[in-house]
Formats: C-alpha cells, structure tokens, sequence
C-alpha cells in the first residue's frame, strides 16, 4: 500500500524552510528511540529498491545539517504524530514506542532548528519587494511613480511574495534599481514650473463637444445646463476630463443626480483612464448619486501625467434597449428610464506648491533658476529673457536647476540630511564617508552640483542597505523594529514619529509598539496592507485571472466584477476594525454588500453602488468569506468549479492543513463536462486510488460544501449547461429575466476524515467552527510570514501556536492577533 | 550540470568552422576570458537560439502524428506548417521526468532541475541555469545584447536565480532598434559610468554587510556578489555599443488590447525576426503569455478556460481555434527565418528555435509528453519523433544536443541521461 501524502505532512513540509545551510549544527546521531521504531515500522514500505513515495528511510542519513534531510525527519515527525503512519492496516507501534520516539525526534529536531535560528536568525536576509521598493521610494520622496514596468516581479513563497527566499537579487535587478532610482529622481526634481489644470464643464458644454452631440434626443437630452444620460456610454464618446499635464495630486468635483430611479441613488463609476485614447483604467471609486437632489462630490487624487476622469453609469441599458423603449420617438421630458443628470466635472491640480516638496527634499532651500541664466550670471553676461509661456520642449533643453554657491558645503548638508532617512538608520562614519567622496569626486570630474548630487542619490538609492533589511542575528535593534512594523503595516520605509521614537530607543517597549501600531492601523496607509495582504492569503489578486464564460454567465457584468474583492477587503477592513473573531472569516451573520452584490445573493433593501455593513437574513448560505462571491470565483475557472482546488484553497487558507502537490506520475483528473458523470462520480474514481485518497479524504469534503456556489459566487442547485437538455430551460432565481439550460443536479455534502457528516455549506461552517484555535492559529501563521517576511519553521511551532492562544480571552479577535504577532519574540528578532 | 569547462571555446567549434585553417594566437580564445579571439570563430558560423514557451499547452491530439519520421500524416495543427516539412521535428514522448502534476513546473521547463527539487514545490525550487542563458555565455558577447527575453521568460542564471525579461515590445523595440539624440547618448555614457561606479559601492557594501551576518546570509550574499560582475559585465557591453549606431528597420511596434493576443504575439515573433536578422543578438527567450479572452472568429470564452476544456467538444473546438492562430503565427515566424539570407545560409538554418510547453494536457495539467517542436538551426530534422508515451524521454536530452548544435561542448544539462540522437 502506498501513502503518499496527507495534509498534515503536507503542511510541515511547508513549515519548514528548506533554504540556506544549517552550517552550525553538527551532525546529530538519530535517537536511538528512533532509529528502533524506523527499524521495525517503517523500512518495510519506506526502504528497498522501490521505496513507498520514493522515501527511502533507511538510506535517509540523519544529517540535520542537510536542509532536505532535516524535511524528511519533520515530515517523519508529523505523520508519525498525526496517526497517518503506519497506515492503519499495519501493524502499530506501541503507544509508548511511539510517544519516546516522537518525543526524542521533537527535541532534537527543535533543537537544530533554534540553533539554526540562534546562528543566523530565522529571516535570511532580506530585500524589499517590488511593492515595497516602489512605496518606499515614493514616501520618501514625496512623488508617486510606477515603477511596474521597471522593477522586476517577485517570486512568490509560502504565499507571500515579502518572503527573503523568494527575493533573490539577479544582475537585471542590479541594472533596473538602478532606472528606478533615475525614474523617481525625475518626478521629484522640479525641472520647470508647474503645468497646471483648471478643467471645468457643465453637463450643456459636455454635450456640445465632439460626438456626444450625436446622443441628444437618442439617448441623452438637455435640461438647462445639465446633460441627462440614460444609457452607458461607450468608451469613444464620453463625460471625460482633459488629460492632465503632469504627476501629481489632483482634486476633483462631481455633480450629478439621479433621474427616473424610484428610491434608489443610482450608483456612478468614476475611472482614472490611461489616457483619452486608452480608456482601459481602473476605477477609481463608485459615487451613490441620489435621487432627491444633486449630489456634490469631492475626491483627491494621485494622477500620472496624461490620465484624466471618466464617469459613467454603472448599470445604465446600452443602446439598444433604449431604442427599443423609444420606439422611434425622440427622449425627451416624457421618458422614464433610469439615468442620471449630469452638472459639472471639475479637475484641478496639481496640488500644492512650488517647488514641490519632493524638491525640497532633494535640493533644500536653494534657489532655482534655467540653466541657461545660470550660465550667463557665470559668465557676466546678461541672462537670457525666459518667456511666460515657454514650451515643454524649450523647459527640456533648458531645465531649471538648484543654484548653489558653495557645492561642497551644500552637497555634504544635504547628504547627511538624506542618508538616514533613504537607509532607515542612522549612518555610520564609513558610509558617510563614502558617499561624501562619491559626490566631491563627481565634483572634480566637473559635473555640476545638481548632477552630481544627483548622480550621488542614486547611488544611494541603489545600494544594498537600501535595497536589503538591515537585520542581524539576535534581538532587532529599534530602527529593525521600526522598519518590519512599517513595512507589515504600511509597505513602506518607517514615517518621522517611528524613526524618531526608534532613535529614542522607546520601540522595544511593549506599550509604545503598542500605541504605534494602533496609530498605524488608523492610517490611511494601512489599506496596503489590508489589499496586500488579503490579496494573496485570499488570493484577491488572481480575481481578474480567469473571464467567466459569456455563454453561461450572462449575468456577471463589470458592476459585480469591481464590487467583489470590496467585499471581501471591506470586510477584513471592518473585521480589524472592531476586532471581530476569527471565526468570522469562517461564519458571520453579516456582511459588505452593495445593490449589485445583494442581487447575485439574493439580499433585499440593499440600495446604490457603495459597499456598507449589511445584517444578513436567515438561510441566506452566506457569511465568512468562504462564500464570498469573490473567493468562489478565485477558485474557480470561467466555466467550472473543481471541489479539489476549492477544498485545496479551504485547507491552505482556513484551515492551515495545506496538501502536498501530487506525487509524481499519478495522473491528475482530468474534468469531464460533458454531462454524463458529475463531478462526483469522477471523483470517486480517483479515491477508490489508496495513494490518492490519503490526500483526498482532506481535500475533497471543503471542496464539496462549496459545490453549491458556481464560478461567480452564486447560489445553484443544478448545473449549467451549454446546449440543451432535458432539464429544459430553467429561470435563474435572483435573475429572474434569465433563462440557462439545466444540467445534472448538483451534489454537495459529505463527510470529514474524522468520520463527522455534513449537508451543505452551513452544516460545514458548523464543523469548521468547532476548533476556532486552528482557524486562528493559521491566521497567526500567515501574518506571521508576511510580517517577518519568512516561512515558519520548526522552532516557531510553539511561538504561532501561543501567539494564537494569547487571544482567546479576546475571543480570537483580528486585531488583538495582529498586536500579539508584533509583540512576539518572532517579529522582534531577526 | 555543465562542467565548467565549457567555458572554453572547444576545439570541434572550430574545426567546423568551415574548416578554416586558424592561426596559432586564436588558441588564446580556448582561455575562457579569450573574448575578441572567440568572437572571430563564432562569426564564422553565427549559431542562434530562439526559446518560445507557451504556458497552457497544446492541445496534443490535434498535434502529434500517428507515424513517425518524415512522411508523418499532416494532423490539424502540422498541416499549418506543412511548408516548412523537413526543416522543423516534433517531438513526442519528451518530458522532464518526475515532475509533478502541478502549476508552478514551467520554472523547469528551460533548466530541466531535478524532480525532487520540483517536488518542493514553488517554494523551494534551487532552480540551475537554464539553456538560453548558458547559450548566452557563450555566443553572447559578439552581439548588442547577450541575450534578450521578452516577456515572463523563463531564464535562470548559474545561481538559479530568475532573470527577468523586458516587459513588454515597445521596450524591447526602443532598446534595439531607436537612437537617442546626441544629448541623450552623451546622458547614457554618463548613466553608465556612473552605473559602474554604483556597482563598486554595492560590492563594497555587500562585504560591509556580510561582516554581521551568519554563513547563510553570507552564501546570498554570495550570490548577490554574481549578480553584481554580471550587472557589470552588461553595463560594460551596453557602453561598448553605445556609440554605435542602432540597426534601422522599417517596424513600429504598437499597443494591443488584451484580447489582440494573436496580433500582440505575431508583433513579438516580428521583433525576434528583426532582432536576429540584425544580429542584435544571438539568443531569445519569448514568452507567449494568453490566458483571457482571445479575439477570433468563433472563440467566445478564454483562453485559459478553453484550455480546461473538460473534454467538451464545443470548448476543445475553440481552443483549437486558438491555437491554430498561434500556429500560423508560429509558421509565418518560420517563414520570414527562411525568407532571410545570411551567407549561403537562410537565417532559419543558423537559428534553432523550440517551441515548448510545461504542460502536455492543460486540462489535466499533466507534466508527460510535452509538446516540443525543433525548426531550423542547421539539424538534421527527421519529421516526427516519437518517444515512449508511458515512460517519456528527458527533455534534456534534447537540451545536451541543442547545446552542442550552438558550438558548446556538452555532455550534461539538467537531468539529462544522454543525448538525442534523431536529428543528426
């Protein structure tokens, strides 16, 4: 018989991490209590010429030294305590034979795992991550550029990409941190004055511009200096702003109105386009407009140079249906479809001074001036006339630049007022030194001072202490503190109040580390890591991977796209807000939801556009994020849902018992839709299969409770199915206008390996809620290696497992975890 | 792994160098730091390489013949290449072997790492070099650029760490093919030197740094150390060409919408083209990235979708619609190779260009019997050669004799067990 793989040796399989060398552990003798048990239990299947699922035990030296040895013995650690092995029909141990053994095996393994962590800490060294590289140079500049197409994307462990083993450094990061540095230099240094925007139109100027003309009587009218719009309108002809004319902060206004919507505020996407002929953005917000009066919109925000402003009806009709309501007839004041009337777009920016901060920064207080009456004051000439409206083209050939009268001594000022800040400690003589000498030898070569001051803050920004985490073995001095906190919380470098309180050496104190992170959960800069985090121990990020089939789906629109991962992130936002239980990511008997939301889930009374806390009725199947709609289609592909990746996801993301990847050369399932066997009879198949069973008595009962959600989240009871069958056509019950061909019934329920049954999705929930310290104990784990930036090893087994239980008596609430996972000794040493 | 001589120039490269009688001081080229010297052997017969790996499979039956060799049936997608019959071979029956039924393979697929490493998982893959590459160390310094990946390439260096690749065309087409003003070159001298000057300080404080840290930290460090001479080795080359002036062609690339996926992958096969009929380099690794919804006739779902078909014959028939696109594609790329010549040479018989997938059924994400096709690059090509389909042949094998068809003295890569032998 053949074992292959079960979820909990899976999991500490994944525990461990398997990188670098464990060089200061000798090599250890395998406990005698052991190597007995080995002897006598397991070489049987697990040694020979075709040893069970390759592990040969009786070759495996004990060489903790070796990190894939030092797996092996975890891995022999863990079945042997979870009962997978020996398998049940073998012949067992005695219960103390196997209590000595897991005993000594535990002791020895802990104790090369901590002398591991003592030797060099348990996060190997570090570089920030493209997010965190492109934050960091913002803040601390004070520009917001992406820097996207620059930096190189990261890999991906433990499912995080912050992880030091997946951040390797290549010589192609070398050569692009080094463009980033220069594409960040460019936003920050003012090069000309400010370009700035003033875009004002009403609904009446907006109408009279190019083809939107066309819509008046079709689709749109006119009222006074308002423009009505009643349907969505196509990307070419649009209530867009002009296209802005440089980075920057800007501020807009909106006023508009709801018309012919009853009682219902009709919901307006705002969108931040690429630029006017690339209208593919991103949205930016959805505005409720109310139906009782204008509604006066005010928002601020970042926009790169050439982005402008669209809005547009959510859920407006296209064109068709309003001509077939038309019938012909002009629109005019007698129509009564929905739309919205539109007032005035405001565009202003950028915001704020000039020079811009970012400048100031840089280049301090010293005068600015062209380039070219630079030159004439040095030469004693008279400068050249600049003219008010000079040309981009005239600014490039001849940029403004900072004037100074003693390079050396402004130079030196400037630098040592920058190095700290930029490396997030303060710097030591030598480095100092350096960079000092880098910029008065670019001096002697004769660069201007701006160019080589220039010159010299990229190679600050560049450099290994600003690219790397500067931590070393043993308790984290405070700017190390400092630093993991803000990036956990932030993404980014520490702000002035952590630098300074770190200088004062106050962060090691429980209650001030304390203080600060309730600070930083309250900023505004902790929403990156509510979308940074939830998007990958969620998996929000992959929520645009796969396009459900239009075929079958024909109710899933752009409106439910946007408006699913603000569910699941608002809901985290408000579960570490008011610190809700753990178990509510699990069951809950509320949720976020939006018109567009409460109609896929069947919710009454839900109205506009903008997600808010909803109560959820009785029987709804929802509550917990596991029915998310936006969970149900990261799980899912565009056409099927597979109860191996969803159970797969629950055990990974819930449960904390993720299973091992396939064995090799066993043939997956390969999915049959054609109709003829559900998706449980194939499954069947593969678990009549002893080495795949191991395996998928685990994943396939999660995978089951949710079968009865389909690929976009929503609730069914049959199949659907591409032509026709007997089933007939049936209506979608919260789309009661469509019609889909019925396929074979769905099957749910099913039974835990523990032997307990259930019916459906809210009798699994039941279940999973029984042991809230494992759900919170895997909570524990992920923020951990998101936080730390490493995996969790043999040695923090003990430190997640009392991180968890130290928030019972807060009933396992969100933010007393993430509080007792910064005050762990994990987050404070390196 | 390869044995680190192969560094050196081997002596067979330049017998066959068309047997040109070479003067004593050539023999400095044998030294692996032998640059100029080795640089006018390899001139005498450019060998190029061309990696394209597609991330959802192929559609297999609808790709392998039932017979073998040169006279194989023409199956639905062979038949779009049916021009170049004789100058390309499909494989079947190649995979890396032991690998696991399971997403995160392709970073296998070029550097053939071990199973067991693959077994890891994602996680902790000690990925090896990978074929472009080491190619690229090799015939690498003759050209503007070493090697160039465009896309989500799949290259690893020697320390297993992901070189990534340029982003997107546009790039790749501005650093090949625009000049900047004078102004702008004199600026990227600068850029350079400085950069240079950058590179000390990293090293410098990448010793500073490793003086606090533990023998692990101390090994990625190390590897850091790698990086920063190669870094330096690049900044080097891009200052040696940057006063030469760039190669004209009359292209210009533009942006596609997500579901122009064919336009946007012919306009990728188009730069290649250009990229080596300018000799800009020697070795591209393209990756083909298509997951969304794909613009044809008759194809309304994604491609991703379509790729997990489940056996429907509606889905299968779109996806094959796909990737009939992406054949004809691949086909006009073989075309214009062809339609170049190079010496008495078309471009097509000095360049070998694969075309690969980590997956042999996308719908089953199955590992065994890769799709794999060879065209051109100067091998005897043998039509279809067909492998065990239970127990499949290393694709590294494949791999060793591609090396040694690129001048590269060869005896291992990856997991190899030995060399194929069917195409010469």
């Amino acid at each position: 018989m053949k074992h292959t793989c079960t979820p909990t040796l899976a999991l500490l399989t994944s525990l461990l991490s398997l990188s670098g060398a464990f060089p200061t552990i000798a090599r250890a003798q395998v406990p005698s209590e052991i190597a007995a048990l080995v002897k006598s239990h397991c070489v049987d299947c697990h040694g020979g010429k075709k040893p069970a699922a390759g592990l040969d035990l009786s070759q495996r030296q004990f060489d903790l030294s070796d990190p894939r040895a030092f797996g092996t013995w975890v891995r022999v650690h863990d079945q042997l305590a979870a009962g997978e092995m020996p398998p049940p029909d073998a012949e067992q141990p005695s219960p103390d034979a196997r209590r000595a053994a897991l005993g000594a095996l535990h002791q020895t393994l802990r104790a090369a795992s901590l002398a591991q962590q003592k030797a060099e800490g348990r996060v190997a060294l570090r570089r920030i991550n493209r997010t965190q590289h492109e934050n960091t140079l913002n803040d601390l500049l004070g520009i917001s550029v992406k820097l996207g197409d620059v930096l190189p994307d990261d890999g991906s462990v433990a499912g995080f990409d912050n992880v030091s083993e997946g951040l390797d450094v290549s010589s192609a990061h070398l050569v692009r941190y080094q463009e980033a540095a220069d594409l960040a230099l460019d936003a920050a240094i003012a090069t000309r004055p400010l370009k700035q925007l003033a875009y004002r139109r009403t609904g009446k100027e907006t109408a009279q511009r190019g083809g939107l003309r066309e819509f008046l009587g079709k689709f749109t009218r006119l009222d006074g200096d308002r423009l009505n719009v009643h349907i969505q309108l196509p990307n070419h002809l649009s209530i867009q702003s002009d296209e802005v004319p440089m980075t920057g902060r800007y501020r807009l206004k909106i006023v508009a109105q709801a018309i012919n919507t009853g009682d219902r505020p009709l919901p307006l996407e705002v969108r931040i386009t690429k630029t006017v002929h690339h209208p593919e953005g991103r949205t930016l917000a959805t505005l409720d407009l109310p139906f009782d009066r204008p509604g006066l919109f005010e928002l601020e925000t970042v926009l790169d140079k050439q982005n402008g402003i669209r809005i547009n009806g959510w859920q407006l009709p296209g064109e068709n249906a309003v001509r077939e309501r038309l019938k012909g007839k002009p629109l005019d004041e007698t129509y009564t479809g929905p739309g919205f009337a539109f007032e005035l777009l405001e565009l202003e920016g950028p915001l704020g001074g000039f020079p811009p901060p970012s400048h100031q920064r840089l280049f301090g207080d010293l005068p600015l001036k062209p380039a070219s009456v630079v030159k004439a004051e040095r030469a004693g000439t008279p400068p050249p006339k600049i003219p008010e409206n000079r040309s981009d083209d005239d600014w490039r050939r001849d940029p403004l630049i900072p004037v100074s009268t003693d390079p050396r001594v402004d130079g030196q000022r400037l630098l040592r007022e920058f190095l700290p800040r930029a490396l997030r400690r303060p710097v030591d003589d030598a480095t100092l030194a350096y960079y000092l000498a880098f910029f008065q030898e670019r001096l002697d070569k004769g660069y201007e001072f701006h160019t080589a001051l220039r010159s010299t803050y990229k190679a600050i920004l560049s450099s290994p202490r600003f690219f790397y985490f500067d931590e070393r073995p043993g308790s984290l001095d405070d700017q190390a503190i400092a630093a993991r906190l803000s990036y956990f919380l932030w993404s980014t470098l520490p702000d002035d109040e952590l630098t300074a309180l770190a200088a004062k050496g106050e962060l090691r104190k429980p209650a001030v580390l304390r203080t600060q992170a309730e600070r930083m959960l309250g900023d505004p800069r902790s929403q990156r890591f509510v979308e940074d985090f939830t998007g990958q121990w969620l998996e929000l990020r992959k929520i645009n991977a796969t396009t459900p089939d239009p075929n079958l789906y024909g109710e899933f629109d752009v409106f439910l796209m946007w408006s699913m991962p603000q569910e699941t992130q608002m809901y985290f936002r408000e579960m570490l807000q008011h610190d809700r239980s753990v178990a509510e990511f699990v069951h809950s008997d509320w949720t976020m939801l939006n018109s567009r939301l409460a109609q896929h889930y069947g919710i009454d009374g839900v109205k506009g556009g903008e997600l808010r806390r909803v109560t959820l009725p009785p029987a709804s199947h929802r509550g917990g994020v596991l029915t998310h709609a936006s969970i149900l289609k990261v799980t899912a592909n565009g056409t099927t849902t597979s109860p191996i990746l969803r159970g797969k996801w629950v055990l990974e993301k819930i449960i904390g018992t993720p299973p091992a990847p396939p064995p090799p050369n066993v043939s997956a399932v390969e999915p049959d839709i054609r109709g003829a066997t559900t998706i449980r009879q194939q499954l069947a198949k593969h678990q009549a299969i002893a080495s795949c069973a191991s395996c998928h008595k685990h994943i396939d009962p999660p995978g089951f409770a949710l079968e009865s959600f389909d690929v976009i989240g929503g609730w069914r009871e049959f199949y659907r199915a591409s032509n026709a069958t007997k089933g007939g056509l049936a209506p979608l019950s919260n789309y009661p206008e469509r019609k889909v061909w019925r396929g074979l019934d769905v099957e749910v329920g099913g039974t835990t390996p523990q032997g307990r049954e259930f019916k459906n999705i809210d009798d699994y929930k039941a279940l999973l809620l029984e042991d809230q310290e494992q759900l919170t104990r895997n909570l524990a784990r992920q923020l951990l290696v998101f936080a730390t930036g490493a995996d969790v090893q043999f040695a923090d087994r003990e430190a997640v497992q009392s991180i968890a239980a130290r928030t019972r008596e807060r009933n396992y609430g969100l933010r007393s975890l993430v509080h007792e996972v910064i005050q762990s000794p994990a987050f404070l040493t390196k | 792994m390869i044995p680190l001589n192969t560094r050196l120039l081997s002596r067979r490269t330049m017998l066959r160098a068309g047997g040109v009688a070479i003067a004593l001081p050539l023999l400095d080229a044998m030294l692996p730091l032998g640059l100029g010297a080795e640089a006018k052997v390899a001139k005498l017969v450019p060998r190029r390489m061309v990696l394209i790996s597609r991330t959802l499979g192929v559609h297999s039956p609808f790709l392998f013949p039932e017979r073998v060799g040169l006279d194989y049936e023409s199956t639905r997608y062979l038949k779009l290449l049916d021009d170049h019959r004789g100058r390309f071979t499909v494989f079947s029956g190649l995979s890396h072997l032991d690998y696991p039924n399971a997403h995160h393979t392709e970073e296998g697929l070029f550097t053939g790492v071990s199973g067991e490493a693959m077994h890891h998982g994602s996680t902790n893959i000690r990925n090896t070099i990978s074929l472009d590459i080491l190619a690229a160390e090799h015939v690498g310094r003759e050209t503007r650029f070493p090697c160039i990946g465009l896309g989500e390439v799949l290259s690893y260096n020697r320390k297993g760490v992901r070189v990534p690749g340029l982003r997107n065309a546009g790039t790749m087409f501005r650093q090949l093919f625009v000049d900047g003003t004078p102004d702008e070159v004199a600026r990227e001298v600068q850029r350079l030197r400085d950069g240079q000057s950058i590179l000390d300080g990293v090293r410098q404080q990448a010793r500073d740094l490793a003086r606090n840290l533990g023998a692990g930290d101390r090994q990625r460090l190390d590897t850091l150390l790698t990086s920063i001479r190669e870094a330096e080795a690049r900044l080097a080359q891009d200052e040696a060409w940057v006063n030469k002036p760039k190669p004209k062609v009359p292209y210009q690339p533009r942006e596609f919408r997500e579901e122009e996926m064919i336009e946007r992958s012919r306009q990728c096969h188009d730069l290649v083209h250009l990229a080596l009929q300018t000799d800009s380099t020697r070795v591209v690794n393209l990756y083909v990235f298509s997951n969304g919804p794909v613009k044809l006739e008759g194809v309304n779902i994604g491609h991703h979708d379509a790729s997990h078909h489940g056996q429907d014959a509606a889905r299968i028939e779109q996806l094959a619609k796909i990737e009939e696109a992406e054949f004809r594609v691949f086909n006009e790329f073989l075309t214009k190779l062809r339609g170049t010549s190079e010496g008495n040479d078309s471009l097509l018989d000095r360049t070998m260009v694969l075309l690969a997938s980590n997956l042999g059924n996308a719908s089953a994400h199955s590992t065994q019997n890769l799709p794999i096709i060879v065209a051109g690059g100067g091998f005897k090509h043998a039509g279809h050669v067909m492998y065990d389909r239970e127990k499949n042949r290393p694709l590294s094998n494949l791999y060793v004799r591609m090396l040694r068809q690129m001048g590269i003295e060869a005896d291992k890569f990856g997991t190899s067990t030995g060399v194929i032998s069917d195409i010469g």
